[in-house]
C-alpha cells in the first residue's frame, strides 16, 4: 500500500527526539513557550529572576536580521535565533524543553545580543521588506508571554473587604449569614485567605453598596515556585478536571488552598512551597 | 522517532470523517509531531494538505488526475527539502493542530512551485537577466558574472551578502512583490526596478557571479516570503503583452488602472488586505490591532506598509490614483467573495 510505502520511506529520514521535559531553567536551553492564543520558541539567555526569565525569540523560519543566527544543539535541531529580540517573559509559560544550544553557539548568540558580533543576514532596512513581519510576529509572541499574568489584578481604588465590615460593624458571623456560608469562611474572606466568588461579588456590592477588592495577598515565594514549569502540566490537569479548563481560575484556587493549607501550619520560618506544591499535587 | 509501529497496526478509523471533503483532525497532530512522532495523523494531515494545494495544477506524471502516489511523492518530496528538525520545530512553535496545518499547507505550496520553476533561483535568474540585457549601455555579462560597464575591479567580493542585501534595499522600486502563481512570464518586478537594484549592488561589490546577484535581488523583491505570507496570483489574468508594458514602464507613461490595480493586489500579504477592509471600514491602528490580536506595533507596521504600497500605486498610475486605488479596493471585495465562495465550496481543504 502507498500509505505503508510513504511511512517507511518517512522513517528512513532523520528525525530528532526533543526533550519534552521540565528541568531547572538554565541559559542555553530552548523551550516551547505557550500560554492562551500564543505560542512560539525561546532560548533562555539568564538564571530566572523571581517569576520571570530572560529570553530571545527563536522559530524554525530560517530568515532573520542582522542580529539573528542560526544556532546548533544537541539534537540536530536548528533553530533560528533573534538575538535582537529578548524579553522577560513569566516562567509559567513554559512548556516543555526541546532541546539545548551547544555551548559555543549559546556564546555566539550572548555575542550578538551584545552587539560584539554581527547576525547571519542583512539588517531590515525597510518596512516592505517582508522580514520585518516576520521579527513584528516574533515580537508579538515575546509580549504576549511578557505579559501573561494568573493572578488577580489588585484594584487599587477599591475598598478592602475587611475595611468595609469593620466601618459598618459587619460581624463575621453575620457576614456568614448574609453570604451563606460558615462563621470560619467569613472570617477567611474578611481576613483575605480566599477570594469572592462572583456571587458573593453580587451579595457584597449589594450589602456594602460599594464592589470591594478582591484581591487575595499570595506569598511571593509561593507564585514564584508555582510558576515553575515543573508543576504546569499537573496544574493543567487539575483545570481540566475542576475547572472545565480554565488555567487561571485553578491557578487562582490552588494558589489560595495552598495559602490556606500553609496558614494552619504551626511551624516557623521559610515554607518550602516547593515541597508543598508537590504533595498537594500528588495528592490530586 | 517514527511511529510505524501504529501505522501498521492499521487504526486509520482514528480520524472520524464528518462528512465528504471535510476532515476533524483528531486533537494531538501538534502534540504529536512536536515530540518527533509522525504517525498515521501526519500522514493524514500532510495527504489532505497536498490535496488542498494541488488543485488545478496538472500531476508531474502527465495523468489527467493526482494519483496516491503522486500526492505521497509531494508529501516526502516537502519534508525531505524541509528537513524532519524543522518539521518538529514547527510544530513546537505552533499554538495548535490548525495553524501547524497552515504551516504544512504553505510548506508544500512551496515544494509545488519549486516544482514549477524547476531551480529555485532560476525564475529570478531569468527575470535579472532579461532586465540587465535590456540595458546594455550599463551592463556587461563576462564569464558568469555581471558586472557595470566600465568597472575595471575584478570579481572578489567576500564579504558575503548581508551588506549587498542591505544596499539593495536602499533602492526604492515601484513594485515590491513577485506574483507566486503566474507561469507564462516572471513578473518578478519593473524591468528599469531590477536594473536599478542591480546598479547599486554592482557598485559596491563589482562583478558578481549571476547565481549571487540573483540571490541578492531575489531577497530584495521578497521573493522567499511568497508563500509564507499568502501573496495572490492575481496577475493570471495579465497577458503577456501587458506585462511587457508593465515591466519595461518607466514611470511616466500611463499606466491602466485596473492592470495596475491587479498587479497591487499581488503586492498585498493576506493580512494586509484584511488590513484594507478595516481601514475602508474606519477602524484606526486600535481597532486593527483588535481585530487582528496583535500588538498596536505590529498592526502600525501592517498599516505603514499598506500605506506605501499604495502610495506608490498611486505614482504607478500617475493621472488618477483615486480610480486604481478604487478598482484595487473592489478587486479586494472580488477576492473576499471568492475565498468565500470556496470555503463553501469545501473545495479548500479543512
Amino acid at each position: 500500500m502507498a500509505s505503508d510505502r510513504l511511512q517507511r520511506r518517512l522513517a528512513e529520514l532523520d528525525w530528532p527526539t526533543p526533550a519534552l521535559d521540565q528541568p531547572e531553567l538554565a541559559p542555553g536551553q530552548l523551550w516551547r513557550a505557550s500560554w492562551h492564543e500564543t505560542a512560539g520558541l525561546v532560548v533562555i539567555l539568564g538564571n530566572p529572576s523571581g517569576r520571570t526569565v530572560n529570553v530571545a525569540a527563536a522559530s524554525a523560519n530560517a530568515t532573520g536580521d542582522d542580529k539573528t543566527l542560526v544556532a546548533s544543539t544537541g539534537n540536530s535541531m536548528t533553530p533560528t535565533v533573534w538575538a535582537g529580540l529578548t524579553a522577560d517573559i513569566k516562567t509559567f509559560t513554559l512548556e516543555h524543553r526541546i532541546t539545548d544550544l551547544t555551548a559555543k553557539d549559546l556564546g555566539a548568540v550572548r555575542a550578538v545580543v551584545a552587539g560584539s558580533a554581527p547576525g547571519h543576514w542583512a539588517p531590515i532596512v525597510d518596512d516592505l521588506d517582508d522580514r520585518a513581519l516576520v521579527r513584528a510576529e516574533l515580537a508579538d509572541r515575546l509580549e504576549k508571554l511578557a505579559e501573561a499574568e494568573w493572578i488577580p489584578k489588585t484594584d487599587t481604588a477599591a475598598p478592602r473587604l475587611s475595611d468595609l465590615a469593620k466601618k459598618s460593624g459587619m460581624t463575621a458571623s453575620r457576614l456568614g449569614t448574609e453570604l451563606h456560608i460558615s462563621p470560619g469562611d467569613a472570617r477567611r474572606l474578611l481576613q483575605e485567605k480566599r477570594e469572592p466568588t462572583p456571587s458573593e461579588v453580587g451579595i457584597l456590592t449589594s450589602l456594602f453598596g460599594t464592589t470591594p477588592s478582591g484581591a487575595m495577598e499570595l506569598d511571593a515565594d509561593l507564585l514564584v515556585e508555582m510558576d515553575l514549569p515543573e508543576f504546569r502540566s499537573a496544574l493543567e490537569r487539575r483545570a481540566h478536571r475542576l475547572h472545565t479548563g480554565d488555567t487561571i481560575a485553578s491557578r487562582r484556587t490552588f494558589a489560595a488552598s495552598m495559602t490556606a493549607q500553609a496558614a494552619r501550619q504551626r511551624e516557623t520560618g521559610r515554607r518550602n512551597w516547593r515541597a508543598l506544591i508537590r504533595e498537594a499535587l500528588h495528592e490530586d | 522517532m517514527i511511529a510505524s509501529d501504529k501505522l501498521a497496526c492499521g487504526r486509520r478509523g482514528s480520524v472520524p470523517r464528518l462528512s465528504s471533503g471535510t476532515v476533524n483532525y483528531v486533537g494531538g497532530l501538534r502534540e504529536a509531531v512536536a515530540s518527533g512522532q509522525v504517525d498515521e495523523r501526519f500522514l493524514e494531515a500532510a495527504r489532505r494538505a497536498a490535496r488542498s494545494r494541488v488543485c488545478s495544477r496538472p500531476p508531474p506524471t502527465g495523468s489527467p488526475d493526482w494519483s496516491n502516489e503522486d500526492i505521497d511523492d509531494l508529501v516526502f518530496e516537502t519534508i525531505s527539502r524541509v528537513e524532519p528538525n524543522q518539521i518538529v520545530l514547527a510544530a513546537n512553535e505552533a499554538v495548535n493542530d490548525v495553524q501547524f496545518v497552515g504551516w504544512l499547507r504553505k510548506a508544500i505550496l512551496t515544494t509545488l512551485n519549486l516544482r514549477a520553476r524547476k531551480t529555485p533561483g532560476g525564475r529570478v535568474i531569468r527575470a535579472m537577466d532579461d532586465a540587465l540585457r535590456g540595458g546594455p549601455d550599463l551592463f556587461g555579462l563576462r564569464a558568469g558574472h555581471w558586472y557595470l560597464v566600465g568597472d575595471v575591479r575584478q570579481p572578489g567580493w567576500s564579504q558575503g551578502d548581508a551588506e549587498l542585501v542591505a544596499t539593495a534595499w536602499g533602492v526604492e522600486t515601484t513594485t515590491i512583490q513577485a506574483s507566486p502563481r503566474a507561469t507564462k512570464t516572471a513578473p518578478l518586478a519593473y524591468r528599469r526596478d531590477i536594473r536599478a537594484v542591480c546598479r547599486a549592488v554592482l557598485e559596491l561589490a563589482g562583478p558578481l557571479p549571476k547565481a549571487q546577484l540573483a540571490e541578492v535581488v531575489a531577497q530584495r523583491f521578497n521573493v522567499p516570503f511568497i508563500e509564507q505570507f499568502d501573496y495572490l496570483g492575481a496577475g493570471e489574468g495579465i497577458e503577456d503583452q501587458d506585462v511587457d508594458a508593465y515591466e519595461d514602464g518607466d514611470g511616466t507613461d500611463d499606466v491602466d488602472d485596473g492592470i495596475a490595480a491587479r498587479w497591487m493586489l499581488d503586492q498585498l500579504t493576506e493580512e494586509e488586505r484584511r488590513v484594507l477592509r478595516l481601514a475602508l471600514r474606519g477602524d484606526g491602528v486600535r481597532g486593527i490591532s483588535s481585530v487582528l490580536g496583535c500588538t498596536k506595533y505590529r498592526a502600525e507596521l501592517l498599516t505603514g506598509r499598506l500605506h506605501e504600497k499604495l502610495r506608490r500605486l498611486a505614482h504607478l498610475t500617475g493621472s488618477d490614483p483615486q480610480e486604481a486605488t478604487s478598482r484595487l479596493i473592489e478587486l479586494v471585495g472580488q477576492e473576499q467573495q471568492l475565498r468565500h465562495s470556496t470555503t463553501e465550496d469545501g473545495s479548500d481543504g479543512e
